[in-house]
């Protein structure tokens, strides 16, 4: 019996506390608060382009670099393979073919 | 909608216009990520929370700091708890909702959540399972054990 009354009186200033909260009214948000935030996300893009400009001029110069590298082995292996045909030379050092 | 979740949260001004900004700039950052098929305002709802909740732990967590640091040097400033200043507040509830806001302070996150959501903005239980990522029926139980433990702490409190 005492319980329940115990209960019955901490629920009741629950609800009491619930309808203080319901009593708040909404408000406005401070009119200088969407200027700190344009400002905030401006800061954040300058802050954020270095960072991928820096790490696609890399991807890209290395992805050049690894090209002419492929290019200059290949150029070299045939300009070798001409003068050995057109020297008429066996490319073996197999003596006994 | 974003700066009155923030603030029914902390209760704090100064802490939900910082809150606000942090909302902004993620949801800014994050836009590409905005599932279509979700609502906007949903989506919105979860940063805010979410934004608001690690604000909360962050700040207990500087709190905790300045307290240990007190201790040992007696120079150290220690940061004192923000007063409640809810500018929606009517003035003579200001002092009872000061009482209910310390009371919140000491549930754990997603249970002062539940509480904010539904009774300062009044969502229903479906909206409040939308946001927090639950079904209504989690909401419901959720919200019974947050009101179980807000009664013991009022009443603790008020023997204070």
């Amino acid at each position: 019996m005492k319980e329940n009354a115990s209960n019955q009186e901490n629920m009741e200033r629950v609800e009491h506390a619930f309808r203080q909260l319901a009593e708040i009214n909404p408000v406005d948000a401070p009119p200088f608060l969407l200027t700190r935030i344009k400002q905030q996300i401006a800061n954040k893009e300058v802050k954020v382009k270095p960072v991928w400009a820096v790490s696609f001029a890399t991807a890209i110069a290395l992805l050049f670099m690894l090209n002419l590298n492929i290019v200059s082995q290949k150029s070299e292996q045939t300009q070798e393979q001409n003068f050995i045909s057109s020297m008429g030379l066996y490319n073996q050092n197999n003596l006994y073919p | 909608m974003v700066y009155n979740v923030a603030l029914g949260h902390t209760g704090n001004v100064e802490d939900a216009e910082e809150i606000t900004q942090d909302v902004f700039v993620k949801v800014h950052q994050k836009l590409d990520t905005f599932n279509e098929d979700a609502q906007v305002s949903t989506w919105i709802y979860r940063i805010v929370v979410n934004t608001s909740l690690d604000y909360l732990k962050a700040k207990k967590r500087k709190k905790r700091w300045a307290f240990m640091s007190s201790i040992f040097d007696k120079e150290t400033e220690t940061s004192m708890p923000k007063e409640f200043n809810h500018p929606g507040a009517q003035l003579e509830s200001k002092e009872a909702l000061s009482k209910i806001y310390m009371a919140l302070d000491q549930l754990n996150e997603r249970q002062k959540s539940v509480i904010i959501l539904a009774k300062v903005e009044g969502k229903s239980q479906k909206e409040i399972g939308e946001i927090m990522e639950m079904s209504p029926k989690a909401v419901e139980s959720l919200l019974q054990r947050a009101k179980k433990n807000l009664a013991e702490i009022l009443k603790q409190n008020e023997g204070l």
